[in-house]
């Protein structure tokens, strides 16, 4: 994607960003006497915001850059993005933390690992360092962090 | 004395081994490339929760002070800094690794390291109180202008484009406003959200910010990258006369790394680069730099480490964090309910006290650590990406839960690491980010007062003499930046000319 592109796309997000916490924080209440009030503050700067944001994207539309933005390993960090959320989200509504803990950590490993030769030693090692380090985690935020998960 | 008899308050077993893990954890972060201090800070602060206060603040000041040491590591074994702020020595930490042997450069950075850092905490020692009698006499007009200074010094300072690090200043401030209205108790932008009642969690947001984007980045780069390593002669020492050859190096360091810190937004990096070109400038064999100086690494080391007790002065004394490191230590302090400023410095003397002596113990024990355990850490940098990156992750999620037990974190921190990922793509702040959400609370509360007391006349912000001054300061840093911004549009239109041109 071209870096002028996703720059505009961010500028405009950040816009519509500054447009919404305006018009959120013009439903506060009055300030008292004397007080800028509660809305003053994020309101000032959402509009500071929205201006140098303007500036930014006139300045890209003016700059002669127009370079590419590559995102290497795209799969990766969609995938891992997608694991996390569905961590989340069964620990959520399931429950069983460490459970899928384990399975996440074996997981990553694993899919991180299939880059190079995958082999049954590989996935071997990590299941037992997953092991070990999920059970580490278990003693040491429950029983010494009284954490409950 | 009053600093030593606060070893009694502290637990000092307790507090040793707090100091033993922020180390551990910095030291191995540090010298790790691609994780760094942020990371080693941020993934520590969790634990703090659980913690005495004081054990709290020591564990991460020690994660600070080791990661600023351990990023040469890398930078002298690998070739790799494991920090920005290791940078500088990278050079003449590589050139005498291969002409001498890599235990002699470490044995420059850990020994100047421990100058640094040990002047930082006697320069602090010595001004807090002074210091904090001063800013007693500051009202709310200087603390809005001081916090906003830090602000503009960020930008001012910043290698990255000027608008977009403003641009990241202005999103820190607004995630900052988001919760309760200190003055009024309104609930601002929580969009409903019973868990934005009180603002957006620190932990979630830092992890978000920096471990999480992090982690996406190494993604992006090579999973598969092996450091090798290659451990011979690591035996690190200095001898007498080596160590007074470099002492004017690690003195001016130390002083510009402590002036620097003190300022609040301008950080270790610009310290090192600057300590380095002044070292060089006064030192009787400015030729050897680059090629292997031991004052070309004793320099910007001493600077690195004499930046933490700097900044932790005004942090201490003001309640101002001028660093993104010290605004995560800053957490901590939150958590615990403790308002850093004058105040504590005048009404909490035990708990400063065992914070000054914990700070001497931490660089101590960074030297004890560093002299002996430095090969060791420097094996962990073969640690693949691969291993890492789940590795980060995991702790991530246990960090965030443990801080406050809610599920509402982790979401947020995704969130906050996918947007931060595209952000640091394009050259936005996340430093300035999140020094700005820290400060925010401080800029709103102390302008809102000002103006309150003032009956609402803005002169109150430049009719005082010391507001004055930081207004001057502040335009000069403004018509700096805008002096940079266009001397390198000058540049760049020329190199385009050129390359047209030809």
């Amino acid at each position: 994607m071209r870096k002028l592109y996703l720059e505009l796309g961010v500028y405009a997000f950040l816009m519509v960003c500054g447009a919404i916490v305006i018009s959120e924080v013009s439903q506060l209440p009055e300030p008292m006497p004397g007080d800028l009030g509660s809305d003053f503050f994020p309101k000032a700067l959402a509009i500071i915001m929205m201006g140098f944001c303007v500036i930014g994207a006139l300045s890209a539309l003016l700059s002669r850059d127009n370079e590419k933005i590559v995102v290497g390993g795209s799969k990766k960090i969609l995938v891992t993005i997608g694991a996390l959320a569905a961590f989340f989200g069964l620990w959520s509504f399931v429950g069983y933390f460490f459970v899928f803990a384990f399975l996440f950590l074996f997981g990553m490993l694993t899919f991180f690992a299939t880059d190079e030769k995958l082999t049954t030693r590989i996935v071997l090692y990590n299941f037992i360092g997953t092991a070990f380090f999920i059970g580490l985690s278990y003693l040491f935020f429950t029983e010494v962090l009284y954490t409950r998960f | 004395m009053e600093i030593l008899a606060s070893l009694e308050f502290m637990s000092v077993l307790s507090a040793g081994l707090s100091i033993f893990l922020g180390l551990f954890v910095g030291m191995l972060f540090g010298a790790t490339p691609g994780l760094g201090i942020t990371i080693a800070i941020t993934l520590l602060l969790p634990l703090s929760y659980s913690m005495e206060p004081v054990n709290a603040v020591l564990m991460l000041l020690a994660a600070y002070q080791a990661a600023e040491y351990s990023g040469s590591i890398s930078a002298i074994t690998l070739g790799i800094p494991g920090t920005v702020m290791a940078a500088p020595i990278l050079e003449d930490g590589r050139a005498l690794a291969k002409t001498k042997s890599p235990g002699k450069a470490l044995g420059y950075s850990l020994y100047a390291s421990t100058f640094g850092g040990l002047f930082g905490g006697v320069v602090l020692i010595l001004f807090a109180q002074p210091l904090a009698h001063f800013a007693l006499r500051m009202g709310d007009a200087e603390y809005f202008l001081l916090a906003v200074m830090g602000l503009v010094a960020v930008t001012a300072f910043a290698a990255k484009n000027p608008i977009k690090v403003a641009i990241s200043i202005c999103m820190g401030m607004i995630a900052g406003s988001i919760g309760l209205d200190v003055f009024t108790g309104i609930p601002r932008l929580n969009f409903d959200y019973a868990e934005l009642y009180e603002g957006l969690s620190l932990i979630g947001l830092v992890v978000g910010l920096f471990a999480f984007s992090e982690v996406f980045y190494m993604m992006a780069g090579n999973m598969r990258a092996r450091y090798v390593f290659e451990a011979h002669d690591m035996k690190i020492s200095l001898s007498l006369r080596e160590m007074k050859e470099t002492l004017k190096a690690m003195t001016t360091g130390s002083v510009i790394g402590t002036a620097l810190g003190i300022l609040p937004g301008v950080g270790s990096t610009v310290a090192g680069w600057l300590s380095y070109s002044a070292s060089k400038s006064m030192s009787k064999t400015p030729e050897k730099f680059g090629k292997g100086s031991g004052e070309g690494i004793a320099s910007p080391d001493a600077a690195n480490n004499s930046v933490v007790g700097g900044a932790l002065l005004p942090f201490l004394t003001l309640g101002i964090p001028g660093t993104a490191g010290i605004a995560i230590i800053a957490g901590a302090f939150i958590i615990h309910g403790i308002q850093p400023g004058p105040l504590l410095i005048t009404e909490k003397p035990e708990l400063i006290n065992a914070i000054f002596a914990g700070f001497i113990m931490t660089t101590i024990g960074m030297f004890i650590m560093g002299k002996f355990m430095s090969q060791g850490f420097a094996r962990a940098l073969v640690t693949p990406n691969f291993v890492l990156v789940p590795g980060v992750l995991i702790l991530s999620i246990l960090g965030i839960y443990a801080a406050e037990s809610r599920i509402f974190d982790l979401w947020l921190a995704l969130g906050i690491g996918v947007f931060s990922f595209a952000l640091r793509k394009l050259d936005f702040s996340v430093a300035g980010f999140v020094l700005a959400f820290v400060l925010a609370p401080i800029i709103e509360t102390s302008l809102r007062r000002a103006l309150l007391l003032a009956a609402g006349d803005w002169s109150v912000f430049v009719t005082r003499p010391i507001s004055l001054v930081l207004v001057i300061v502040m335009a000069a840093m403004v018509a700096y930046t805008v002096f940079k911004v266009l001397v390198s549009r000058r540049r760049a239109s020329r190199f385009d000319d050129i390359s047209e041109g030809t």
